[in-house]
């Protein structure tokens, strides 16, 4: 799996389920938290799109702001995870 | 503002009369028998799937048993923010007179809290971690802050309550699992009747002096929290419980699907709670 290609499909999930439509440029060194791209509220969607994309489980030690400041943090996360999983 | 002080001290004078002792309220059996019903049938989140129609009965009984320690740990993990909030707004400048029903309000939470703890401790051995990241906000328009967290409070406690009333009535439950919730919903009652006035006081408080568009946003948030509490209904965490493959995509799927009956109903009376306390039916792409 790439990263790069990881990046990219994270980056599409928030494109499409942002609720900002303000012409802001999202890459994958965007703070999406703090630019609210991705809000509180939809952090259980995303897991959910993680989870059932990378084939991981992502557990509560691994549910922290800075696991999923940009798309980059996020894609670290799940490399992260899987390859502990997969060994 | 007109605080809802009366219907504090009304409603304080009713749990002084109702209070109890929580280790006490609750007989807790060594273990729970046989296989049971926990949840009604309907209210599970694979009811009517082709997982349903391909399992046993006894199975979808174990699948009932995990989703009410979801359930439970929802519950958990909502009182616990509940609780936290509460505590650091007690004697604050903007809600002085319903200081001493705050008091009461968090002695009745934590009760509840350990029967939840101690039936998923006891039974289960485990309580279902929050799947979910709490985000500090610093751009909060005056009053939204207490607004949000009171008007959230309610949502969560009107969904839990209407459950709990459904679960308390179903003879085909077990005993223990029918007794939690009849208990949870004697003190719910109370703090929805007053989060409901108090919301009603915020909202009419500072809604009047917001823009349009932050009274759209804040009404979309609301809206948009509803929705995700009735997510936290389909947990993935209870299908590793049940030995089900492809966790996540089941719960998407679920997700994605017609909503069950149950939920249609639960989401009403939340939409119902908003709009008696003023709150219009705001943009479903809430900011928060």
């Amino acid at each position: 799996m790439e990263r790069s290609e990881v990046e990219k499909e994270i980056l599409s999930w928030i494109s499409s389920h942002s609720s900002r439509h303000d012409g802001g440029h999202l890459s994958a060194s965007t703070p999406v938290l703090l630019e609210r791209w991705v809000t509180s509220l939809q952090i259980a969607e995303l897991l959910l799109f993680l989870e059932d994309t990378y084939d991981l489980e992502l557990t509560v030690d691994t549910l922290k702001p800075e696991n999923f400041q940009t798309a980059a943090t996020i894609a670290d996360l799940v490399l992260r995870v899987r390859d502990a999983s997969h060994g | 503002m007109k605080l809802p002080e009366s219907l504090a001290n009304t409603l304080l004078m009713q749990s002084q009369t109702a209070f109890y002792d929580p280790h006490e309220a609750v007989h807790w059996p060594d273990d729970l028998g046989g296989p049971s019903w926990y949840m009604s049938p309907e209210m599970l989140s694979l009811h009517g799937t082709s997982w349903w129609k391909e399992t046993t009965e006894q199975e979808h009984m174990q699948l009932s048993f995990w989703e009410f320690v979801n359930f439970l740990s929802m519950n958990i993990h909502g009182e616990k923010l509940l609780i936290e909030g509460i505590a650091t707004r007690l004697y604050a400048p903007s809600l002085p007179a319903v200081s001493h029903y705050l008091h009461v309000l968090i002695d009745e939470e934590n009760k509840h809290s350990m029967w939840f703890g101690t039936f998923c401790s006891r039974y289960a051995g485990t309580v279902f971690p929050p799947r979910s990241l709490s985000l500090p906000r610093n751009d909060w328009k005056e009053g939204e802050e207490d607004l949000q967290f009171f008007a959230r409070i309610l949502l969560f406690e009107e969904l839990v309550d209407t459950m709990n009333v459904a679960l308390a009535r179903d003879e085909r439950l077990h005993p223990l699992a029918r007794e939690i919730n009849r208990l949870h919903h004697r003190d719910e009652s109370r703090h929805i009747a007053f989060g409901q006035t108090l919301v009603a006081a915020l909202w009419q408080e500072h809604s009047l002096s917001w823009q349009p568009d932050t009274v759209r946003k804040v009404a979309g948030d609301l809206h948009l929290f509803a929705a995700t509490l009735l997510q936290d209904l389909v947990n993935p965490a209870v299908y590793r419980k049940m030995g089900i493959p492809q966790t996540a995509r089941l719960a998407r799927a679920v997700l994605d699907g017609q909503p069950r009956t149950s939920c249609i109903q639960l989401e009403q009376r939340m939409r119902r709670a908003l709009v008696r306390a003023g709150i219009p039916d705001g943009d479903p792409n809430g900011t928060e």
